[in-house]
């Protein structure tokens, strides 16, 4: 790109294609987190279930704090990788720091709650389930993409009533965890990096 | 009669510039580089003559041994583009 002169319906063209360019490459660095972090839950609710299930010992679910380890890991490692690569150039959107901190709290309400969890009985993969189908909706409309925020809305209405009765209380409960992981963050997941794919790179 | 264009803003690069940055907090050289695709060179004498205007600051500074430029539009530089699409409007309405 040079420093030419330009007619005004190319400037307006020009702005735009920036924009477009900048929100692909934002709808790309959203999407795996999603990935990982959704991956995660999905395998660590599935080996609490069959743990559980099998034993019929509830520490398994003890496994979730092993799970927050591992995810926070592997989150570090993509992104040492993706910077080693040359994927991101380091840029902070307005908006990525609002997703960030959206996810940073989800995080750290459900800790506190599972902290609490260890001290006193309270309904944790209620509240769980309905904060993430929350932060992921929250996302969606962030990012303005409407299938983000359906994903969001259907992952609080299937889960919260498989998790608050239609399932037994015992190791299936656990399944709504799986299922609002599938939901909520692997198919945005998913989503978010084929968009950002099928965006052209060079406007 | 027509509003006349911000001569700073009317060209290809310094325009792609600020319209990266109008909807980022803060973005490196490197990143602003890739995405208008424009030279090291051009690029840094383009982002002096809009850090002179005002329309956005930058920052020269060190991670770890590296030396990395840090861009931020300004509040003047986004005036300064609103007003740019507003006569940008006019023009091709008219």
């Amino acid at each position: 790109m040079e420093n030419n002169e330009l007619s005004p319906e190319k400037s307006l063209q020009l702005i735009s294609d920036m924009i477009s360019k900048s929100r692909a490459e934002l709808s790309k660095t959203t999407g795996k987190p999603f990935l990982i972090w959704g991956f995660c839950v999905l395998a660590t609710s599935l080996l609490v279930w069959i743990t559980w299930s099998q034993t019929g010992d509830p520490k398994w679910n003890l496994l979730w704090y092993a799970m927050i380890v591992v995810g926070g890991g592997l989150s570090l490692l993509f992104q040492r990788k993706g910077g080693k690569q040359g994927e991101k150039r380091i840029a902070r959107t307005f908006i990525g720091s609002a997703i960030d901190t959206t996810w940073i709290l989800f995080g750290c309400i459900s800790c506190s709650v599972a902290v609490i969890n260890l001290f006193v009985a309270i309904p944790v993969l209620l509240y769980i389930l309905l904060l993430m189908g929350f932060a992921t909706a929250l996302t969606g409309s962030l990012l303005k993409r409407p299938a983000i925020i359906a994903c969001g809305v259907a992952s609080i209405i299937v889960c919260i009533p498989l998790g608050a009765g239609f399932l037994s209380m015992g190791p299936d409960s656990t399944l709504a965890m799986s299922l609002s992981a599938l939901i909520s963050l692997v198919i945005p997941g998913f989503i978010l990096n084929g968009k950002a794919s099928k965006t052209p790179q060079n406007v | 009669m027509f509003k006349k264009l911000d001569p700073l803003l009317h060209s290809e690069l310094r325009l792609a510039v600020m319209s990266v940055l109008l909807g980022l907090k803060e973005a490196d050289f490197n990143y602003i580089k890739e995405q208008t695709q424009a030279t090291a060179g051009n690029l840094s004498v383009q982002l002096d003559k809009l850090a002179q205007a005002g329309y956005i600051s930058v920052e020269k500074g060190f991670e770890g041994k590296r030396p990395k430029t840090t861009c931020r539009i300004t509040p003047a530089g986004i005036q300064a583009f609103e007003n740019y699409v507003e006569s940008l409007k006019d023009y091709i309405k008219r």
